[in-house]
């Protein structure tokens, strides 16, 4: 699902095409090499296997099995290799026209870097701990030797920063013109930019190895930095030094530019420490000056004088601009947009990847001081527009035209002779594979020599043939880049989903999930502690604790909206700490019986899958299970009836750590569960966090989305990345994708459905900012998210809403809304009342969008579960008790029920409880003649206290003394009096009072005779007629069941 | 050992304090043999039901006043199980069909069709028909009453019945024709000190007349609501002085705050805090439309006559809304914003003018 490009793994592509450029310049491509030979010197070996080391790290998962296979792939790029490189060696003195005609088929030329990537990564993995600890030694050695003289890399690094000083501005001015020719050669061909920009990739990795290199080794760090400063000193120790042999040589040129980047970087920082203060205080000056003059600087001065021309949508595909200072005739904006919509970029910063610096009247100085150092163009603005009118018709020439012919112009050049016969010596020193563009030319020969692909046919075939081979590749692709995400090799990739062929397979890879407080990290840890933690007696942190790593829970609950990687973390961090994991979703009955049977047993079992693996060490038993329940929510209907309570009673005893994941933990279903449960929310990843991942899918998938569209798209699908790799698969399939207009408007009308919640629905209901944007349609829309609750919503919550209007009619528009509701509850009462469904509408208008309006601003707090229902509930319960005394006093009271709410629950009360208060136990006697001439229970006392209690009141049993109220019940039950009515369905109301131990004993008693009394009940016997004599006579009426095992008891 | 209340209630018909020409006037019409459907009427606390007791002994003797209680069960037509308790003598059936809320209707046409087809064995003395008392009238469902009309027709001969009810303008017409109505009007307050009077001697106490009448106006003219006071105040001390204090409902202290409440801030806060209050009386259960008056009781103290108006008439307009509706507290609030609404307003105005 989540699919992040981890920049560790070789697997990395370039998503930003201007860089592909720099491939072509001889030094850079010779870099490439480097990163994948197998070196001989050992200087090499260092940086090889510290690159390793440090990939290890990264991707320590690797399994065995990958290893095996790409053992496999490198058995044939071997043979590859072999093959081109008796090629090479023979046409080396050809090699222009050789290369010339190669280019033309520049579609084969996929498959060369992915051999070489995977030859990278099986060195990474045969490469153990041990061999790392040797490349470390080694390197303790050479920093040693570096002591009494220099090194072997040192003197290389010596010898690139010589090359670099030297070479710098002739290189700059030898790339600059190369640039169309290469663009034009993208724009055609753009199946080749992948192989391309694989090995830039490399490169970059290349470099960032040394940085880590360089950043390890801290004597190592401190020399560079001093020939940093010492260029010509260094340089002549270079002159001296440069006995090393051939193919060192070569390396250095490569690594050359590799240093580039950091040595710029090394001397900025050292000139800027060296500043002193009175510097820097000139420099604010300065700047603050500059900032002056910024500000004040006019606009255009010709604006709208000039027009931009029609270019093809991509012709400024590969470039990345700087804009800078006031351009003669056209706004900043439109300018941007323009290169936006040619498929360039404008950058806000100069970096490496900027092409161009487009300047205009005062250009930032600072950024044309940066431009000039890194050597990029800068043009001004006619040069732009021509540019522009140039490459959108080189762009339509050259697809009209063969591409070879394109490349022809590119390669002469790019490749000096010289640079050439470096990487043909290099081949033939070291035998390695070669990435670099005029190796990749022979593999692309030598493979089409060697494979018989149907796409490969003849260059002359023509433009359709490309396409077709295209196409073809586009499937082929996913096969071979992915075959280090894949292991299981018998699956076939292509009939895959991308939510699946993309599926991160380590943490790493989880979209937004980096940071030390992620929930990968928190999830981590808590699993990480568990069992510790089971032996800690923890207490029970506050809710509001925000640094909690839940130690105290035994169950995680992890959620958050879909598609944001909840399973997908949970999986793979259980993969990660080794524990296996069994799983329940939705999909699977959950119902308190099979909950507590299966999984109570799983629980208690230990797992026999490491043998499955083949492994029958001691470790192959594992007891680390982890129990994930996954869509908690789910639980819920009558298959998985009483689950939710089952599974909480897990949690209480489990011996394993449990993972529950819903989606939305506010939900009533949710309440009891998450006080269980270490609360992990998962927050949607921000647009910029989802566009990265997608566009390395995209270019994996070789299809072409502008970044606006695509965070169209993201924004869309409302930052689900399931669903926007679900969305771009679709795309993919279309045949028009090349359309940016079109995609524009697809991605506008791809809109995710997403059922709001009560609470987000009654937010927009009254938002302002939202109804800017909401036809009236939209806003009933959100009454029907839960036409039964809205309108309770609305309601509890239009009073906390603050208005966007005069202060002194703020009232007006409060009991506008309060009128709308009242009308709203009429129409809910004719649809309740006579079926009439039709009218929602009608009472979505009055409920929903009127107090909406009339209410329209923004909500103040917190948005409030109706309290009606709480509400209703009690008044519900109260009038059931008010109809039970009701019941109970009607032979002797007149009235109607409201008449004991409004009249008799109070006096009754205190008739009843007076004498105790007053007479203590000498009042019980008095109370219960009061009860008995009522014909009230025991019970009806609690409820009528509770019907007569207002807020503010204190409970007038509080002040009895318990001892009294204790008498008092033993007196009632055995005075047992004869009831008119058959007391069995009272017994609902529980004794709330702290009553003495014996109140409850009796009760319970009572309780297992009920059904007895009703048998005597029904007797016709049982009249209030002949209640006197009864009550002399036995005492069998209904409730002194009690009373008689007493007697009986006192008989003993 | 009863509440006064219960104790000395009359029990026939010559006894009682007040209406004694009505109370001829029934005691003529139960002299004759035939005997029409009865809908009695009044306020709270006016005396009807003892009446009805008066009228049933008068008819049947003293076996009228040996009640039982059963409990009866129905079925509706969904199916669901209704059980529903009834006072009952041997001629006599008491049924307050409003308790099973919506299924009222079962309750009546069952009840009433067991009731009238099971005709008198022994006619010798007694009367040929039995009396169906069916309580609380006015809030039976518009299905149940109508389903009413038709059998007090057709079972005429073998049962009368007596309805009760508060007020006659929720019982439909139909019904309303079929009955001889007899209203019982609330007692003056003057008729209310002299019962209280009454009964005091009875207990062989010495009420002074100053009390008796605080009493009777704070009643406002319930004579059961008296009496539980006058109850209450001898409770509180005794012997009593003129000037003790009368306990008062709670619920009605209650409403009064709310409604200070409402006068002293209106601002969507308060809103809120008198929705509390009002769901609380709700939940008390107060009959929301003695809220509403309550309310506007308080309300229209305190300003000028066309404000009265305003408050009155929109008052009128919620509580007939909340007689339609289902929820009544969504009534009551735009009943007290608009209050608000429409005070404020007021406040400002007659602030501006004062400068």
């Amino acid at each position: 699902m989540a699919f992040t490009v981890t920049k560790t793994s070789s697997k990395q592509k370039f998503k930003h095409f201007q860089d592909i450029r720099s491939f072509f310049k001889p030094k850079t491509s010779v870099k490439d090499d480097d990163s994948d030979v197998i070196p001989e010197s050992p200087q090499m070996e260092i940086k090889k296997k510290e690159k390793k080391s440090r990939r290890k790290r990264a991707i320590s998962d690797d399994s065995d099995e990958d290893i095996q296979k790409k053992k496999i792939q490198k058995k044939g790029t071997e043979e590859d290799l072999n093959k081109r490189k008796q090629k090479k060696s023979n046409h080396n003195t050809l090699k222009e026209v050789k290369s010339v005609d190669l280019f033309g088929d520049t579609s084969i030329k996929r498959s060369e870097p992915l051999l070489v990537k995977k030859n990278k990564k099986t060195e990474t993995g045969i490469h153990s701990d041990d061999e790392f600890e040797m490349s470390l030694l080694e390197l303790d050695q050479i920093e040693e030797a570096e002591g009494t003289n220099k090194s072997k890399e040192d003197k290389e690094k010596d010898k690139i920063e010589t090359n670099e000083t030297t070479n710098k501005k002739v290189k700059g001015n030898v790339t600059k013109p190369e640039r169309s020719p290469i663009k034009r050669e993208e724009t055609s061909v753009k199946q080749e930019r992948a192989p391309k920009e694989k090995s830039k990739e490399t490169k970059r990795n290349v470099e960032k190895d040394r940085h880590s290199n360089d950043e390890k080794s801290p004597t190592d760090k401190s020399k560079q930095v001093n020939h940093d400063d010492t260029h010509n000193d260094d340089a002549k120790i270079n002159g001296i030094e440069q006995k090393a042999d051939f193919s060192e040589f070569i390396e250095n040129t490569q690594t050359e530019e590799v240093r580039k980047g950091k040595k710029r970087k090394m001397d900025k920082s050292l000139n800027e420490s060296v500043l002193t203060d009175e510097e820097r205080h000139e420099r604010k000056i300065m700047s603050a000056a500059l900032y002056k003059n910024y500000l004040n600087r006019s606009g255009p001065k010709h604006l709208g004088a000039k027009e931009i021309p029609k270019g093809t949508p991509d012709c400024l595909k590969d470039c990345a601009f700087i804009l800078t200072g006031v351009l003669d005739s056209f706004e900043k904006e439109d300018i941007t947009k323009a290169i936006n919509s040619f498929g360039g970029c404008v950058k806000s910063a100069v970096t490496k990847k900027v092409t161009h610096v487009l300047a205009g009247e005062d250009p930032g100085p600072a950024k044309m001081a940066k431009a000039e150092e890194l050597g990029i163009k800068i043009i001004n603005e006619d040069e732009f527009l021509q540019m522009v009118i140039d490459l959108s018709n080189k762009n339509k020439t050259t697809i009209k035209e063969e591409p070879k012919s394109a490349k022809k112009p590119k390669k002469a050049q790019s490749k000096s002779p010289t640079d050439k016969k470096e990487i043909n010596t290099k081949v033939d020193i070291k035998e390695i594979k070669i990435k670099s563009k005029s190796d990749i030319k022979t593999e692309i020969k030598s493979e089409k020599m060697d494979i018989s692909f149907s796409m490969h046919k003849s260059k002359s075939e023509g433009t359709s043939d490309k396409i077709e081979t295209a196409k073809e590749r586009t499937i082929q692709n996913p096969e071979t880049s992915n075959t280090g995400v894949f292991k299981s090799g018998a699956q076939t990739v292509n009939s895959m989903l991308w939510v699946d062929k993309y599926k991160p397979v380590n943490v790493k890879q989880i979209i937004g999930q980096h940071g030390p407080n992620s929930n990968v990290k928190k999830l981590t840890n808590w699993l990480t502690k568990w069992y510790a933690n089971r032996k800690a007696k923890l207490p029970k942190p506050n809710p509001w604790a925000k640094n909690d790593d839940g130690g105290f829970y035994k169950a995680a609950l992890l959620s958050g909206p879909p598609g944001v990687g909840k399973t997908t973390t949970v999986s793979l961090v259980c993969k990660e700490m080794g524990f296996d994991v069994v799983e329940f979703n939705a999909s699977d009955t959950r119902n308190k019986t099979l909950i507590k049977e299966q999984i109570g047993e799983l629980l208690t079992t230990t797992s026999l899958s490491g043998y499955a693996r083949g492994d029958t060490s001691k470790q192959a038993i594992s007891k680390k299970h982890v129990l994930v329940m996954d869509e908690v929510d789910g639980m819920a209907g009558n298959e998985d009836r009483g689950g939710l309570q089952e599974l909480i009673g897990l949690i209480k005893s489990t011996s394993v750590p449990i993972i529950c994941m819903c989606n939305d933990r506010n939900s009533q279903k949710m309440r009891s569960l998450v006080n269980y449960c270490y609360d992990l929310r998962f927050n949607r990843p921000t647009v910029e966090q989802i566009k990265s991942a997608m566009m390395s899918t995209c270019f994996k998938e070789h299809i072409r989305i502008p970044g606006e569209v695509l965070s169209q798209l993201i924004v869309a699908a409302g930052q689900d990345v399931r669903q926007t790799l679900h969305l771009l698969s679709i795309w993919a399939a279309d045949p028009n994708l090349a359309d940016p207009e079109r995609l524009k408007n697809d991605a506008k009308r791809i809109k995710k459905d997403v059922k709001l919640g009560p609470w987000e629905a009654v937010r927009k209901v009254f938002s302002e900012s939202e109804h800017k944007n909401m036809t009236i349609n939209d806003r009933s829309d959100l009454f029907f998210y839960d036409y039964s609750l809205a309108p309770l919503f609305v309601q509890e919550n239009y009073i906390q809403v603050v208005p966007h209007c005069p202060k002194d009619k703020i009232l007006d528009r409060l009991s506008m809304a309060a009128d709308s509701i009242s009308l709203g509850d009429l129409v809910d009462a004719r649809i309740r009342g006579s079926q009439a469904w039709n009218l929602l509408p009608i009472q979505a208008m009055y409920s929903s969008v009127i107090p909406g309006q009339a209410m329209a601003g923004h909500v103040a707090g917190q948005i409030q579960f109706p309290g009606w229902l709480g509400k209703n509930s009690r008044a519900g319960k109260l009038q059931r008790l008010g109809q039970e005394i009701h019941a109970h006093t009607r032979l002797s009271t007149s009235g109607s029920k409201s008449s004991i709410f409004l009249d008799y629950a109070m006096h009754l009360r205190d008739a009843v409880v007076n004498p105790l208060l007053t007479h203590k136990a000498d009042g019980i006697q008095q109370s219960l003649d009061i009860l008995e001439s009522y014909h009230l229970l025991r019970e009806d006392l609690d409820s009528l206290i509770e019907l007569s209690l207002w807020p503010g009141q204190r409970n007038p049993m509080i002040l009895i003394d318990s001892k009294v109220k204790a008498s008092m019940t033993r007196l009632y039950n055995k005075r047992a009096s004869a009831l008119p009515y058959a007391p069995g369905g009272v017994r609902r109301a529980k004794p709330t009072d702290n009553d003495a131990h014996d109140t409850n004993d009796l009760l319970e008693q009572d309780d297992e005779i009920d059904p007895d009394d009703k048998e005597e009940d029904s007797d016709p016997e049982n009249d209030a007629m002949i209640k006197k004599k009864k009550v002399n006579k036995d005492k069998a009426a209904p409730k002194d069941k009690p009373s008689t095992s007493k007697e009986k008891k006192k008989k003993k | 050992m009863s509440l006064w209340v219960d104790k000395h209630r009359p029990k026939d018909l010559m006894k009682l304090d007040y209406h004694k020409d009505q109370a001829s006037r029934l005691k003529n019409l139960v002299q004759q043999s035939d005997f029409p459907h009865l809908l009695v009427y009044g306020p709270s606390g006016a005396g009807k039901k003892t009446r009805i007791m008066c009228l049933l002994r008068e008819l049947y003797g003293s076996g009228a006043e040996r009640l039982r209680q059963e409990t009866m069960h129905f079925t509706t037509p969904s199916n669901k199980k209704i059980e529903i308790m009834t006072v009952s003598s041997n001629y006599h059936i008491e049924v307050n069909p409003t308790d099973v809320g919506i299924h009222d209707r079962v309750v009546i046409m069952d009840l009433v069709k067991n009731v009238a087809q099971t005709h008198q064995i022994d006619s010798s003395g007694q009367r040929e028909f039995k009396v169906v008392i069916l309580n609380e009238v006015d809030d039976l469902t518009k299905d149940a009453q109508h389903a009413l009309r038709r059998t007090m027709e057709k079972y005429v001969a073998t049962c009368r019945l007596i309805l009760i009810a508060n007020s006659i303008s929720r019982v439909i017409p139909a019904i309303r024709s079929r009955c001889l109505t007899i209203r019982v009007p609330a007692p003056t307050e003057n008729e209310i000190v002299s019962v209280l009077h009454s009964v005091c001697k009875k207990e062989g106490l010495n009420l002074p007349s100053e009390l008796a009448l605080r009493i009777a106006k704070a009643s406002d003219r319930n004579l059961r609501r008296a009496l539980l006071m006058c109850e209450a105040c001898k409770v509180q001390k005794y012997p009593f002085t003129p000037d003790q204090k009368v306990p008062e409902p709670d619920w009605q202290q209650y409403i009064r705050e709310t409604a200070s409440m409402i006068l002293t801030e209106q601002s969507p806060k308060k809103l809120g805090e008198v929705r509390q209050k009002l769901y609380e009386l709700i939940i008390h259960g107060i009959p929301p439309d003695m809220i509403f008056s309550g309310l506007l009781c308080e309300l229209v103290r305190n300003c000028d006559i066309s404000m009265k108006c305003q408050i009155a008439s929109y008052a009128a307009e919620y509580e007939h809304r909340m007689r339609l509706g289902n929820k009544p507290i969504f009534h009551l609030e735009a009943f007290v914003a608009k209050s608000m609404a429409i005070y404020k307003k007021y406040v400002e105005e007659s602030l501006g003018d004062a400068f």
